[in-house]
């Protein structure tokens, strides 16, 4: 897998006269870091991941708990309260830390298994071909006939009807249920994607070199063309955090979303809760959940811009 | 072309049957009509129930059910609809006139806006204008509208209407009318209009500065470009006559492939804003389970998503001779 690095890309090395060699992920990894939007979105994706799964000692109350302030509801922000409050008066910044991990969970785990089935599924079919691969062309042009949400619901609907589902992850308002929900419909778009590449891939000369060197169909697959896939995987997989933390709170937003419970919450949970305040002109129960999924989103967007830009340098040119 | 565009419209007679079956066993299965109809009728007697169950073909074998319905869709002897029993055409001929034009509005708002900023981007690229859209166009795909639409209500719907004093808001966030209004009034529709359309727009301008940037500047790097600045002609020549026309092809594709995306982001716009469009009225359906109700809505989706790919593959064709179609 390595080859000499390009001149731009490795420094010389004067003593020798010898260009250093580098591996292409280290490469990717340097080109990665001159990218500097992707670079500060990851500072600011770490730091909110650290202040959610840390939430125990950042937060100032648990996730339930009023606080005691002179007006019993709605407090706009204030020292006790940076965030503001809620109808129950429970601190806003608080919730939203508790909120993130609930959200960030279903983001990546939606993400981990999605791409692992949709790589599987996608490598195989691109590798095949033959029946598989029809059924999963067809598949996803069904799917990606209809808008995202409509399909979300429709499939919300089918999977919540089967009781072998239910009962093994529990109802159509569990966390379980929604992970379920939208790795069924990520993986499909995952697969559909590491097949185009499988498929450009298998025709590659190193290909054909591993094959007359008597290389197994199982040790070509995942030695010689999953290893290239890496650029676009990992971006399929930014993407798909994305699209279930986007996927959670359009579902609450609309009352089709999780309900965990005892005042437990998530961002989409919040910015549903945004919704109703709007009218009486609370501000604070509107901007900060916003701010907070757009952030997010925003970043993790920027981070996959920048993995595709360090895997694909070729590409970023003329792109958006 | 004429034999093309014949031979891809018989196919989409085996492709709307399948889909539409796969759709009708998913809500068939998924959403059941039966249930819905009991809970809103919690004291219908079982005769009530087999009757209604015969009147809206839920006996035998799925595959049957599907037929039946498909028979009584085709003769257009539709079921009524579970919530209200009221027929679902007209219903459904009004949401679509609503969503077709507000989703117009802001389709030529947002196409006309994006491309524009795209191509200025394009011929001005790493200035700080195509730094400034391209940064603000990747923010505006990661909002998601029902954010936009929150934030733009709580700021022109609230806050305009207390800074500035208005008795009535400043613009309205929900509806087509005020209620109790009867008749047409074009000012009060348009007010009612802005709102939602700058939510739409907002994702559409969006996406189309990114493809028309990026595809203009694979047009300008091109080898045909050259040769037409050496030849003498303007710059301006070769940017419209050029440069322009060429980075338009793949845009007219997208712009025509891209219409699953809008009606997305009408349902939840239209969600928000109560706007009595198609994505109000699929909301509805899906929320009482109105399990006639859904299937029509569902067959004009798919029945435009094909039509509108035909549509992208003629537009193709047309534009770039060097395509044939066969």
């Amino acid at each position: 897998m390595t080859k000499p690095a390009p001149a731009e890309d490795g420094p010389v090395d004067e003593s020798q006269g010898l260009v250093e060699s580098i591996s292409p992920g280290r490469l990717a990894f340097r080109r990665y870091l001159r990218h500097r939007a992707a670079l500060v979105c990851t500072v600011i994706f770490l730091v909110i991941v650290f202040f959610v799964v840390f939430a125990p000692f950042t937060a100032r109350f648990s996730v339930n708990e009023s606080v005691k302030l002179p007006k019993v509801a709605f407090n706009s922000p204030r020292g006790a309260a940076w965030f503001g409050t809620d109808s129950l008066n429970r601190d806003m910044y608080s919730r939203l830390l508790w909120g993130g991990r609930i959200s960030l969970f279903i983001g990546i785990a939606v993400a981990l298994f999605g791409t692992l089935i949709g790589t599987i599924v996608g490598a195989y079919a691109g590798y095949r071909g033959g029946r598989i691969d029809d059924v999963l062309m067809r598949t996803t042009d069904v799917f990606l006939a209809f808008p995202f949400l409509v399909a979300l619901l429709v499939i919300r609907n089918l999977l919540g009807s089967q009781h072998w589902i239910t009962n093994t992850f529990g109802d159509k308002s569990s966390i379980r249920f929604m992970v379920v929900l939208l790795v069924a419909l990520s993986w499909p778009f995952v697969a559909r994607l590491v097949r185009g590449q499988v498929l450009s891939l298998k025709e590659k000369e190193f290909v054909e070199s591993a094959r007359a060197l008597g290389a197994s169909d199982r040790r070509i697959l995942t030695r010689h063309i999953l290893p290239n896939c890496f650029g676009p995987i990992m971006v399929a997989t930014s993407n798909a955090v994305i699209a279930a933390i986007v996927a959670e709170s359009t579902l609450s937003f609309f009352g089709f979303g999780i309900q965990p419970g005892e005042g437990k919450t998530s961002w989409g949970i919040l910015v549903a809760e945004a919704k109703g305040a709007v009218q009486s002109g609370y501000w604070w129960l509107a901007l900060f959940p916003c701010a907070v999924l757009v952030v997010t989103v925003l970043c993790v967007n920027f981070i996959g811009d920048g993995v595709r830009d360090a895997f694909d340098p070729k590409q970023s040119k003329a792109r958006a | 072309m004429v034999r093309f565009i014949v031979r891809r419209l018989l196919w989409m007679i085996p492709t709307l049957l399948i889909v539409t079956f796969l759709v009708f066993v998913a809500i068939r299965v998924g959403t059941n009509p039966v249930a819905a109809y009991l809970r809103l009728n919690p004291r219908a007697s079982p005769e009530k129930v087999a009757q209604f169950k015969h009147v809206n073909g839920l006996e035998g074998s799925i595959p049957n059910q599907y037929f039946s319905w498909l028979r009584r869709f085709l003769t257009w002897d539709w079921p009524r609809s579970i919530a209200g029993n009221r027929p679902v055409w007209p219903n459904l001929k009004d949401a679509l006139a609503n969503s077709f034009v507000l989703g117009g509005l802001a389709t030529v708002v947002g196409i006309g806006i994006g491309l524009v900023v795209g191509i200025l981007a394009a011929l001005r690229q790493y200035s700080k204008f195509d730094t400034a859209a391209s940064t603000s166009a990747f923010v505006g795909i990661s909002i998601p509208p029902y954010v936009s639409a929150v934030l733009l209500q709580l700021l022109f719907a609230v806050y305009f209407t207390r800074w500035l004093g208005l008795h009535h808001p400043f613009l309205p966030t929900s509806g087509v009318y005020p209620p109790g209004h009867r008749g047409f009034d074009i000012i009060l529709r348009l007010k009612h209009l802005i709102l939602p359309t700058i939510v739409v727009a907002i994702q559409i301008i969006a996406i189309y500065t990114r493809y028309m940037r990026a595809s203009l500047l694979d047009v300008i790097s091109s080898d045909y470009l050259r040769t037409a600045r050496a030849k003498g002609i303007s710059e301006r020549r070769v940017i419209v006559s050029h440069a322009l026309r060429n980075a338009l092809i793949p845009i007219v594709t997208v712009a025509t492939i891209d219409i699953a995306g809008i009606v997305g982001g009408l349902i939840i716009t239209e969600g928000v804003f109560e706007y009595p469009g198609a994505g109000k009225f699929f909301l509805n359906a899906y929320t009482a389970g109105d399990f006639p109700s859904l299937m029509p809505w569902m067959v004009i989706v798919v029945v435009f998503v094909v039509l509108f790919n035909l549509l992208a593959d003629v537009l193709y064709a047309w534009l770039d001779p060097r395509i044939r179609l066969e």
